[in-house]
């Protein structure tokens, strides 16, 4: 007798442990996490005039319903929206030229020298999600360094990484294995979404493709 | 070898070598910069003699009488002079690696923009200078190996292989369109690193045959075919 009534202990155990285990999926935390670096936008910049917007178009801005956005925070809200995904941007304490010019210049200096700027703050929860997406432009062929500085501070073992990159006609080049470099414990799709800056305001579609390909 | 003086010899080898080393600069990050910068100055090196070592085209700038042949060949040359100048100067101000600390240096986007663009018109006027010299190139090479120059390979053969490689070259021109390089549409060259780099190479190879065969059937039927009939 005591025997069954252990079985049925045990029993209601389980189910009430696959029961917490489900409300622990359903929590309303997201799992996947959009994060991208994107070049400075006027956000910062309130006295924006329409002459500026024409002049940043090709550096890496686009406009959208009057708004302007980075070319890869453009994408980078897409995929957020379509996969309901937490949105995360990469930030930098110091500030960064919004003009494509001295951007360059400052670029490729802080690349030769390895500097790694300081990011503004941590994502919090980095542990909530199994996916992860991560958007940046090209820096003279290469990741830009606040990405570095993103990837040498964040564990992202364990976690599917997605790279997006938007170019200015470079291709990806070697910058998504090199996430697959620093983020060996990771599982690094290689084969990632690769846009040209220019096509990046008049075709989604790519972004859409590429989703569906992933299962989103 | 069938009294070809040596100095010839040494020429063509530098112009087989010069090529390689053209190839191996236009897949700028296949070897990472620093290989590049290198094969740059070497390319450079090797440039003087091969200027150098023609002095006589020199001494025939002024003399000789004009023609159309000659001004397009005097125009290739200072349109590849002034393209290998821009390349060279743009080269050294950007460079990390060979020449970092040069009092020229540069990280300015537009340089960079203008090293690309120098390079690729470069393929275009490297193609043509090879064309212009193509006759040249075949009457040297048939006597140096005692091959007959109208023999059914080398009269029907190899100029089917040369068509058939310029189309390849025309193409890859095209899909990798590379006229939005030359024409300062595009700020970076592009780089694909799941293409297979002999690939790489050979599209790039091929475009340099198209450019050279085309001057060469282009002066053939424009300039020549009336003296021959």
């Amino acid at each position: 007798m005591a025997f069954k009534y252990i079985t049925l202990l045990i029993l209601f155990l389980l189910i009430g442990q696959s029961a917490l285990a489900q409300s622990d999926v359903s929590d309303n935390h997201s799992r996947i996490l959009v994060v991208y670096y994107s070049a400075p936008t006027p956000k910062d910049l309130p006295n924006l005039n329409t002459a500026d917007i024409d002049a940043l178009a090709g550096a890496s801005v686009i406009t959208n319903k009057s708004k302007v956005l980075g070319t890869t925070q453009y994408v980078a809200q897409l995929i957020q929206k379509k996969t309901n995904a937490d949105l995360w941007r990469i930030e930098t304490v110091e500030t960064y030229p919004d003009r494509d010019g001295p951007l360059h210049s400052v670029g490729r200096k802080q690349l030769r020298k390895g500097y790694r700027p300081k990011l503004k703050a941590k994502i919090p929860n980095l542990e909530n999600y199994d996916t992860i997406f991560i958007g940046y432009p090209l820096w003279w062929y290469d990741l830009p360094v606040p990405v570095y500085s993103f990837l040498e501070e964040n564990n992202l073992a364990g976690k599917r990484i997605y790279p997006f990159v938007t170019h200015g006609g470079s291709g990806a080049v070697r910058s998504m294995s090199t996430i697959a470099d620093l983020q060996t414990k990771a599982t690094v799709n290689e084969d990632g979404l690769v846009m040209y800056r220019e096509d990046v305001h008049t075709n989604s579609h790519p972004v859409f493709n590429w989703l569906k390909n992933l299962g989103y | 070898m069938n009294g070809v003086p040596k100095k010839y010899i040494f020429q063509i080898g530098q112009d087989i070598v010069l090529t390689g080393l053209f190839l191996l600069l236009m897949g700028f990050f296949l070897w990472g910069e620093a290989i590049h910068e290198w094969a740059g100055v070497i390319f450079f090196l090797l440039i003087l003699p091969h200027v150098g070592l023609n002095p006589y085209w020199f001494r025939k700038l002024f003399n000789e009488p004009f023609s159309i042949y000659r001004g397009l060949q005097v125009f290739l040359n200072i349109s590849l002079s002034v393209a290998m100048l821009i390349a060279t100067v743009s080269g050294l101000m950007l460079s990390q690696h060979a020449m970092p600390n040069l009092p020229i240096h540069s990280d300015s986007g537009f340089v960079r923009e203008l090293h690309i663009w120098s390079v690729y018109w470069m393929v275009l006027i490297v193609g043509m200078h090879l064309g212009i010299h193509w006759n040249m190139l075949k009457a040297f090479l048939c006597r140096l190996f005692s091959l007959n120059a109208k023999s059914f390979f080398n009269a029907r053969v190899l100029p089917a292989m040369w068509i058939a490689l310029s189309a390849v070259g025309l193409y890859q021109f095209i899909t990798r369109d590379i006229a939005s390089l030359i024409f300062f549409q595009t700020a970076y060259a592009f780089f694909d690193f799941k293409e297979p780099m002999w690939l790489f190479y050979f599209s790039f190879f091929t475009m340099l045959i198209f450019f050279a065969y085309a001057t060469h059937f282009l002066i053939w039927l424009m300039l020549f075919r009336k003296a021959k009939t």
